[in-house]
Protein backbone atom coordinates (compact mmCIF):
# COMPACT_ATOMS: atom_id res chain seq x y z
CA UNK A 1 0.00 0.00 0.00
CA UNK A 2 1.50 3.31 -1.05
CA UNK A 3 1.64 6.14 1.42
CA UNK A 4 -0.36 9.29 0.79
CA UNK A 5 2.81 11.33 0.29
CA UNK A 6 3.99 8.94 -2.42
CA UNK A 7 0.62 9.03 -4.15
CA UNK A 8 0.60 12.85 -4.07
CA UNK A 9 4.07 12.97 -5.60
CA UNK A 10 3.05 10.45 -8.28
CA UNK A 11 0.03 12.57 -9.14
CA UNK A 12 2.25 15.64 -9.42
CA UNK A 13 4.50 14.01 -12.04
CA UNK A 14 3.95 14.75 -15.74
CA UNK A 15 1.46 12.31 -17.25
CA UNK A 16 3.40 10.94 -20.23
CA UNK A 17 7.00 12.10 -20.08
CA UNK A 18 8.91 11.54 -23.31
CA UNK A 19 12.29 12.34 -21.83
CA UNK A 20 13.83 13.77 -18.67
CA UNK A 21 13.18 17.38 -19.66
CA UNK A 22 9.65 16.98 -18.29
CA UNK A 23 10.96 16.38 -14.75
CA UNK A 24 12.18 18.85 -12.18
CA UNK A 25 15.10 18.01 -9.90
CA UNK A 26 12.76 17.01 -7.08
CA UNK A 27 10.80 14.79 -9.51
CA UNK A 28 14.04 13.07 -10.48
CA UNK A 29 14.96 12.48 -6.84
CA UNK A 30 11.53 11.01 -6.21
CA UNK A 31 11.75 8.72 -9.27
CA UNK A 32 15.18 7.53 -8.18
CA UNK A 33 13.82 6.80 -4.71
CA UNK A 34 10.77 5.00 -6.11
CA UNK A 35 12.85 3.02 -8.59
CA UNK A 36 15.26 1.97 -5.85
CA UNK A 37 12.37 0.79 -3.67
CA UNK A 38 10.69 -1.16 -6.44
CA UNK A 39 13.57 -2.47 -8.51
CA UNK A 40 16.36 -2.44 -5.95
CA UNK A 41 18.81 -0.29 -7.91
CA UNK A 42 19.29 3.36 -8.75
CA UNK A 43 18.43 4.98 -12.07
CA UNK A 44 21.18 4.12 -14.57
CA UNK A 45 24.04 6.54 -14.98
CA UNK A 46 24.58 7.39 -18.62
CA UNK A 47 24.30 10.40 -20.88
CA UNK A 48 21.00 9.62 -22.56
CA UNK A 49 18.02 11.92 -22.17
CA UNK A 50 15.46 9.44 -20.96
CA UNK A 51 17.03 7.79 -17.92
CA UNK A 52 14.38 8.99 -15.50
CA UNK A 53 11.43 8.65 -17.87
CA UNK A 54 12.45 5.05 -18.58
CA UNK A 55 12.68 4.38 -14.85
CA UNK A 56 9.29 6.02 -14.39
CA UNK A 57 7.66 3.80 -17.04
CA UNK A 58 9.35 0.75 -15.55
CA UNK A 59 7.89 1.59 -12.13
CA UNK A 60 4.45 2.06 -13.69
CA UNK A 61 4.64 -1.29 -15.46
CA UNK A 62 5.95 -3.11 -12.40
CA UNK A 63 3.49 -1.93 -9.80
CA UNK A 64 -0.23 -2.34 -10.38
CA UNK A 65 -1.06 0.24 -7.74
CA UNK A 66 1.04 2.89 -9.47
CA UNK A 67 -0.51 1.86 -12.79
CA UNK A 68 -3.98 2.39 -11.31
CA UNK A 69 -3.02 5.82 -9.99
CA UNK A 70 -1.64 6.92 -13.35
CA UNK A 71 -4.76 5.57 -15.07
CA UNK A 72 -6.98 7.46 -12.64
CA UNK A 73 -4.97 10.60 -13.21
CA UNK A 74 -5.33 10.31 -16.96
CA UNK A 75 -9.08 9.98 -16.56
CA UNK A 76 -9.50 13.09 -14.47
CA UNK A 77 -9.54 15.54 -17.34
CA UNK A 78 -12.76 16.20 -19.16
CA UNK A 79 -11.28 17.76 -22.30
CA UNK A 80 -8.69 15.79 -24.24
CA UNK A 81 -6.90 17.01 -27.30
CA UNK A 82 -6.78 14.19 -29.82
CA UNK A 83 -3.18 13.08 -30.46
CA UNK A 84 -1.71 14.81 -33.48
CA UNK A 85 -3.49 18.10 -32.90
CA UNK A 86 -1.75 21.02 -31.32
CA UNK A 87 -3.21 24.42 -30.54
CA UNK A 88 -1.54 27.76 -30.05
CA UNK A 89 -3.38 29.81 -27.48
CA UNK A 90 -2.33 32.86 -25.47
CA UNK A 91 1.30 32.47 -26.43
CA UNK A 92 1.61 28.79 -25.56
CA UNK A 93 1.46 25.53 -27.46
CA UNK A 94 -0.89 22.91 -26.12
CA UNK A 95 -1.17 19.27 -27.02
CA UNK A 96 -2.75 16.36 -25.18
CA UNK A 97 0.16 16.43 -22.74
CA UNK A 98 -0.27 19.84 -21.19
CA UNK A 99 -3.75 21.12 -21.96
CA UNK A 100 -6.00 21.71 -18.97
CA UNK A 101 -9.78 21.74 -18.81
CA UNK A 102 -9.77 25.49 -18.17
CA UNK A 103 -7.66 26.25 -21.26
CA UNK A 104 -9.74 23.86 -23.37
CA UNK A 105 -13.00 25.50 -22.27
CA UNK A 106 -11.68 28.99 -23.00
CA UNK A 107 -10.30 27.90 -26.36
CA UNK A 108 -13.54 26.21 -27.39
CA UNK A 109 -15.54 29.27 -26.38
CA UNK A 110 -13.45 31.36 -28.76
CA UNK A 111 -13.10 28.68 -31.45
CA UNK A 112 -16.23 26.53 -31.41
CA UNK A 113 -15.31 25.09 -34.82
CA UNK A 114 -12.36 23.33 -33.23
CA UNK A 115 -14.55 20.93 -31.26
CA UNK A 116 -13.54 18.08 -33.58
CA UNK A 117 -10.01 18.36 -32.18
CA UNK A 118 -11.20 17.39 -28.73
CA UNK A 119 -12.65 14.37 -27.05
CA UNK A 120 -15.01 15.60 -24.39
CA UNK A 121 -15.89 13.12 -21.71
CA UNK A 122 -19.52 12.88 -20.74
CA UNK A 123 -20.28 13.64 -17.13
CA UNK A 124 -20.57 10.50 -15.09
CA UNK A 125 -24.14 10.10 -13.73
CA UNK A 126 -22.64 9.08 -10.38
CA UNK A 127 -21.05 12.53 -10.09
CA UNK A 128 -24.37 14.29 -10.70
CA UNK A 129 -26.09 12.05 -8.14
CA UNK A 130 -23.37 12.70 -5.60
CA UNK A 131 -23.57 16.47 -6.16
CA UNK A 132 -27.32 16.38 -5.59
CA UNK A 133 -26.92 14.26 -2.47
CA UNK A 134 -24.24 16.58 -1.10
CA UNK A 135 -26.44 19.63 -1.68
CA UNK A 136 -29.40 17.97 0.07
CA UNK A 137 -27.20 16.87 2.93
CA UNK A 138 -25.87 20.39 3.45
CA UNK A 139 -29.37 21.88 3.47
CA UNK A 140 -30.66 19.20 5.80
CA UNK A 141 -27.74 19.66 8.16
CA UNK A 142 -28.55 23.35 8.60
CA UNK A 143 -32.10 22.47 9.65
CA UNK A 144 -31.27 19.42 11.70
CA UNK A 145 -28.13 20.65 13.44
CA UNK A 146 -29.85 21.56 16.77
CA UNK A 147 -31.25 18.05 17.01
CA UNK A 148 -27.91 16.32 16.49
CA UNK A 149 -25.00 15.78 18.79
CA UNK A 150 -21.77 17.65 18.16
CA UNK A 151 -20.04 14.37 17.42
CA UNK A 152 -22.62 13.47 14.77
CA UNK A 153 -22.43 16.91 13.19
CA UNK A 154 -18.64 16.69 13.04
CA UNK A 155 -18.81 13.29 11.41
CA UNK A 156 -21.37 14.43 8.84
CA UNK A 157 -19.30 17.54 8.02
CA UNK A 158 -16.18 15.40 7.63
CA UNK A 159 -18.02 13.01 5.30
CA UNK A 160 -19.39 15.95 3.33
CA UNK A 161 -15.86 17.34 2.93
CA UNK A 162 -14.58 13.98 1.73
CA UNK A 163 -17.39 13.72 -0.81
CA UNK A 164 -16.81 17.30 -1.96
CA UNK A 165 -13.09 16.59 -2.46
CA UNK A 166 -13.92 13.50 -4.52
CA UNK A 167 -16.35 15.47 -6.69
CA UNK A 168 -13.96 18.38 -7.20
CA UNK A 169 -11.06 16.04 -7.94
CA UNK A 170 -13.12 13.99 -10.39
CA UNK A 171 -12.34 10.89 -8.36
CA UNK A 172 -15.31 8.88 -9.59
CA UNK A 173 -14.03 5.63 -8.13
CA UNK A 174 -14.27 6.98 -4.58
CA UNK A 175 -17.40 9.06 -5.00
CA UNK A 176 -19.68 6.08 -4.40
CA UNK A 177 -17.91 5.02 -1.21
CA UNK A 178 -17.83 8.64 0.03
CA UNK A 179 -21.60 8.92 -0.62
CA UNK A 180 -22.22 5.71 1.28
CA UNK A 181 -20.07 7.03 4.13
CA UNK A 182 -22.14 10.20 4.31
CA UNK A 183 -25.36 8.20 4.23
CA UNK A 184 -24.11 6.01 7.08
CA UNK A 185 -23.14 9.11 9.06
CA UNK A 186 -26.67 10.46 8.68
CA UNK A 187 -28.26 7.16 9.72
CA UNK A 188 -26.02 6.95 12.74
CA UNK A 189 -26.74 10.56 13.67
CA UNK A 190 -30.51 10.01 13.47
CA UNK A 191 -30.27 6.87 15.55
CA UNK A 192 -28.13 8.48 18.19
CA UNK A 193 -30.12 10.61 20.63
CA UNK A 194 -28.96 14.10 21.27
CA UNK A 195 -27.76 14.82 24.78
CA UNK A 196 -29.94 17.72 25.71
CA UNK A 197 -28.05 18.40 28.87
CA UNK A 198 -25.69 20.18 26.57
CA UNK A 199 -26.12 23.83 26.89
CA UNK A 200 -25.75 25.35 23.47
CA UNK A 201 -26.14 28.96 24.54
CA UNK A 202 -23.85 28.55 27.52
CA UNK A 203 -26.11 30.32 29.97
CA UNK A 204 -26.42 27.32 32.22
CA UNK A 205 -30.11 26.84 31.73
CA UNK A 206 -29.99 23.84 29.47
CA UNK A 207 -31.14 23.63 25.92
CA UNK A 208 -32.79 26.56 24.28
CA UNK A 209 -36.51 26.14 23.86
CA UNK A 210 -38.43 27.33 20.90
CA UNK A 211 -40.11 30.70 21.66
CA UNK A 212 -43.62 30.49 22.96
CA UNK A 213 -43.29 26.97 24.22
CA UNK A 214 -43.66 26.41 27.88
CA UNK A 215 -41.40 24.09 29.72
CA UNK A 216 -42.69 20.54 29.89
CA UNK A 217 -45.09 21.25 27.06
CA UNK A 218 -44.87 18.80 24.21
CA UNK A 219 -44.05 20.56 20.94
CA UNK A 220 -45.07 17.59 18.86
CA UNK A 221 -48.69 16.55 18.99
CA UNK A 222 -47.56 12.99 18.18
CA UNK A 223 -45.64 12.58 21.33
CA UNK A 224 -44.76 8.94 20.88
CA UNK A 225 -42.99 9.45 17.60
CA UNK A 226 -41.07 12.36 19.01
CA UNK A 227 -39.96 10.27 21.91
CA UNK A 228 -38.49 7.69 19.57
CA UNK A 229 -36.64 10.16 17.43
CA UNK A 230 -35.67 12.84 19.88
CA UNK A 231 -33.99 12.35 23.15
CA UNK A 232 -35.48 12.32 26.54
CA UNK A 233 -35.47 15.82 27.84
CA UNK A 234 -33.76 16.34 31.06
CA UNK A 235 -35.94 18.18 33.53
CA UNK A 236 -34.60 21.44 34.73
CA UNK A 237 -33.63 21.49 38.33
CA UNK B 1 13.20 8.01 -30.16
CA UNK B 2 10.42 6.93 -32.45
CA UNK B 3 6.67 6.70 -32.14
CA UNK B 4 4.78 3.91 -33.85
CA UNK B 5 1.18 4.51 -34.84
CA UNK B 6 -1.33 2.09 -36.26
CA UNK B 7 -1.95 3.08 -39.87
CA UNK B 8 -5.70 2.72 -39.47
CA UNK B 9 -5.75 4.83 -36.30
CA UNK B 10 -4.77 7.91 -38.28
CA UNK B 11 -7.58 10.25 -39.22
CA UNK B 12 -6.50 10.56 -42.85
CA UNK B 13 -9.43 12.83 -43.74
CA UNK B 14 -8.08 15.54 -41.48
CA UNK B 15 -4.40 15.35 -42.33
CA UNK B 16 -3.07 18.80 -43.17
CA UNK B 17 -0.21 19.18 -45.64
CA UNK B 18 1.97 22.23 -45.12
CA UNK B 19 3.60 24.68 -47.48
CA UNK B 20 5.70 21.94 -49.05
CA UNK B 21 4.21 18.68 -50.23
CA UNK B 22 6.44 16.67 -47.94
CA UNK B 23 5.83 18.70 -44.79
CA UNK B 24 2.83 17.47 -42.83
CA UNK B 25 1.57 19.97 -40.29
CA UNK B 26 -1.16 17.87 -38.69
CA UNK B 27 -1.32 14.10 -38.58
CA UNK B 28 -4.22 13.49 -36.20
CA UNK B 29 -5.39 10.21 -34.80
CA UNK B 30 -9.02 9.19 -34.80
CA UNK B 31 -11.14 9.92 -31.75
CA UNK B 32 -11.71 7.15 -29.24
CA UNK B 33 -8.56 6.74 -27.25
CA UNK B 34 -6.06 6.07 -30.02
CA UNK B 35 -2.48 6.50 -28.96
CA UNK B 36 1.07 6.07 -30.23
CA UNK B 37 3.74 3.75 -28.86
CA UNK B 38 7.17 5.02 -27.96
CA UNK B 39 10.31 3.17 -28.99
CA UNK B 40 13.47 4.30 -27.24
CA UNK B 41 16.87 2.83 -27.88
CA UNK B 42 20.28 3.36 -26.44
CA UNK B 43 23.12 2.75 -28.84
CA UNK B 44 22.81 3.33 -32.58
CA UNK B 45 19.06 3.76 -32.45
CA UNK B 46 17.19 2.28 -35.40
CA UNK B 47 20.36 1.06 -37.08
CA UNK B 48 19.47 -0.39 -40.45
CA UNK B 49 16.79 2.17 -41.21
CA UNK B 50 17.37 3.05 -44.85
CA UNK B 51 15.74 4.44 -47.97
CA UNK B 52 16.24 2.92 -51.42
CA UNK B 53 15.14 3.81 -54.90
CA UNK B 54 12.70 1.32 -56.34
CA UNK B 55 13.30 1.14 -60.04
CA UNK B 56 9.92 0.09 -61.36
CA UNK B 57 9.03 -0.74 -64.94
CA UNK B 58 6.92 2.39 -65.52
CA UNK B 59 7.66 4.59 -62.52
CA UNK B 60 10.37 5.01 -59.95
CA UNK B 61 9.40 5.16 -56.31
CA UNK B 62 10.95 4.74 -52.86
CA UNK B 63 11.30 1.84 -50.49
CA UNK B 64 11.78 2.72 -46.85
CA UNK B 65 12.98 0.35 -44.17
CA UNK B 66 12.53 1.00 -40.48
CA UNK B 67 14.36 -1.20 -37.99
CA UNK B 68 14.28 -1.36 -34.24
CA UNK B 69 15.17 -3.86 -31.55
CA UNK B 70 13.78 -5.00 -28.26
CA UNK B 71 16.30 -5.80 -25.59
CA UNK B 72 14.55 -8.30 -23.44
CA UNK B 73 12.87 -11.66 -23.55
CA UNK B 74 9.42 -11.08 -22.20
CA UNK B 75 6.14 -12.97 -22.53
CA UNK B 76 3.97 -9.84 -22.42
CA UNK B 77 6.11 -8.20 -25.07
CA UNK B 78 5.75 -11.21 -27.34
CA UNK B 79 2.00 -11.16 -26.89
CA UNK B 80 1.50 -7.41 -27.05
CA UNK B 81 4.13 -6.40 -29.60
CA UNK B 82 5.46 -9.28 -31.71
CA UNK B 83 2.14 -10.92 -32.51
CA UNK B 84 0.16 -7.78 -33.47
CA UNK B 85 3.20 -6.46 -35.35
CA UNK B 86 3.14 -9.51 -37.63
CA UNK B 87 -0.17 -8.61 -39.23
CA UNK B 88 -0.43 -4.86 -38.79
CA UNK B 89 0.27 -1.81 -40.86
CA UNK B 90 2.07 1.09 -39.23
CA UNK B 91 3.41 4.59 -39.47
CA UNK B 92 6.59 5.51 -37.61
CA UNK B 93 7.58 9.03 -36.61
CA UNK B 94 11.32 8.95 -36.09
CA UNK B 95 13.41 11.61 -34.42
CA UNK B 96 16.41 12.61 -36.52
CA UNK B 97 19.51 13.89 -34.76
CA UNK B 98 20.04 16.36 -37.60
CA UNK B 99 17.05 18.72 -37.46
CA UNK B 100 17.70 20.35 -40.84
CA UNK B 101 16.69 23.92 -41.63
CA UNK B 102 14.70 25.42 -38.71
CA UNK B 103 14.05 21.96 -37.36
CA UNK B 104 11.85 20.96 -40.28
CA UNK B 105 13.53 17.58 -40.65
CA UNK B 106 13.59 16.65 -36.96
CA UNK B 107 10.60 14.30 -37.13
CA UNK B 108 10.49 12.04 -40.17
CA UNK B 109 7.39 10.08 -41.05
CA UNK B 110 7.92 6.58 -42.43
CA UNK B 111 5.02 4.64 -43.89
CA UNK B 112 2.99 7.74 -44.71
CA UNK B 113 1.98 6.57 -48.17
CA UNK B 114 1.57 2.83 -48.00
CA UNK B 115 2.24 1.92 -44.39
CA UNK B 116 5.08 -0.05 -42.89
CA UNK B 117 4.69 -3.80 -42.73
CA UNK B 118 6.81 -6.33 -40.95
CA UNK B 119 9.12 -8.16 -43.32
CA UNK B 120 11.46 -9.76 -40.78
CA UNK B 121 11.61 -10.35 -37.05
CA UNK B 122 14.79 -12.11 -36.00
CA UNK B 123 15.74 -13.37 -32.61
CA UNK B 124 19.26 -14.33 -31.71
CA UNK B 125 19.49 -15.79 -28.24
CA UNK B 126 23.30 -15.36 -28.30
CA UNK B 127 23.33 -11.83 -29.68
CA UNK B 128 23.42 -8.64 -27.67
CA UNK B 129 19.65 -8.20 -27.83
CA UNK B 130 19.52 -10.57 -24.85
CA UNK B 131 16.70 -12.66 -26.24
CA UNK B 132 14.91 -9.68 -27.78
CA UNK B 133 14.02 -9.30 -31.44
CA UNK B 134 15.25 -7.28 -34.39
CA UNK B 135 12.19 -5.94 -36.20
CA UNK B 136 12.35 -4.91 -39.84
CA UNK B 137 9.40 -3.00 -41.25
CA UNK B 138 9.20 -1.91 -44.84
CA UNK B 139 7.17 0.53 -46.91
CA UNK B 140 7.30 -0.06 -50.64
CA UNK B 141 6.49 2.20 -53.59
CA UNK B 142 6.30 5.43 -51.57
CA UNK B 143 5.66 8.38 -53.82
CA UNK B 144 8.03 10.72 -52.02
CA UNK B 145 11.49 10.12 -50.71
CA UNK B 146 10.86 11.75 -47.37
CA UNK B 147 7.93 13.05 -45.37
CA UNK B 148 8.36 15.22 -42.29
CA UNK B 149 6.11 16.31 -39.48
CA UNK B 150 6.52 20.02 -38.99
CA UNK B 151 4.00 22.48 -37.60
CA UNK B 152 4.89 26.19 -37.38
CA UNK B 153 8.14 25.75 -35.44
CA UNK B 154 10.15 23.24 -33.45
CA UNK B 155 8.32 23.66 -30.08
CA UNK B 156 4.89 23.32 -31.69
CA UNK B 157 5.98 20.20 -33.53
CA UNK B 158 7.46 18.80 -30.34
CA UNK B 159 4.17 19.44 -28.52
CA UNK B 160 2.28 17.62 -31.28
CA UNK B 161 4.63 14.65 -31.06
CA UNK B 162 4.28 14.42 -27.30
CA UNK B 163 0.53 14.40 -27.80
CA UNK B 164 0.76 10.98 -29.45
CA UNK B 165 1.87 9.48 -26.17
CA UNK B 166 -1.01 10.84 -24.13
CA UNK B 167 -4.09 8.68 -24.05
CA UNK B 168 -7.39 10.45 -24.47
CA UNK B 169 -10.31 10.13 -22.09
CA UNK B 170 -11.67 6.94 -23.51
CA UNK B 171 -8.39 5.06 -23.48
CA UNK B 172 -8.57 1.91 -21.43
Amino acid sequence: MLEKETVDKLLALPLSPVDDSAFSESDKQFIDWLYFNLVGKHVRQCSCRSRYSDAYYECVSLNSEIKAIIKMKSKQRKYRLIPGYVIYYKGNHYSGVNITDEIAKEYLKEHPDSAKMFEIAEDDPRVAEAEKFLEESETELKDAQPKLTDESVDRIVACQNTLRECIEGGDVENIVSASLGLKAAWEEAEAKPVELDQDPDGDGDGPTEAPGVEEGQDQDPEGEETEQKTPKKKSKK
Amino acid sequence: MAIILNYDDIDWDNVVVGASANLITTLPLKAGGKVGYKVAQFKNPFQGTVRNLNDGTYLRSWDKTFMFVTLTRDDEQNLGLNDPMANGKFVAIVRNEDPGDKGKCRWEILGYHNGLQLTACDQDAYGDTYGGDVFTLKEEFAARSSMYLYNTDAPTTEAAVLGYLTPTQNAA
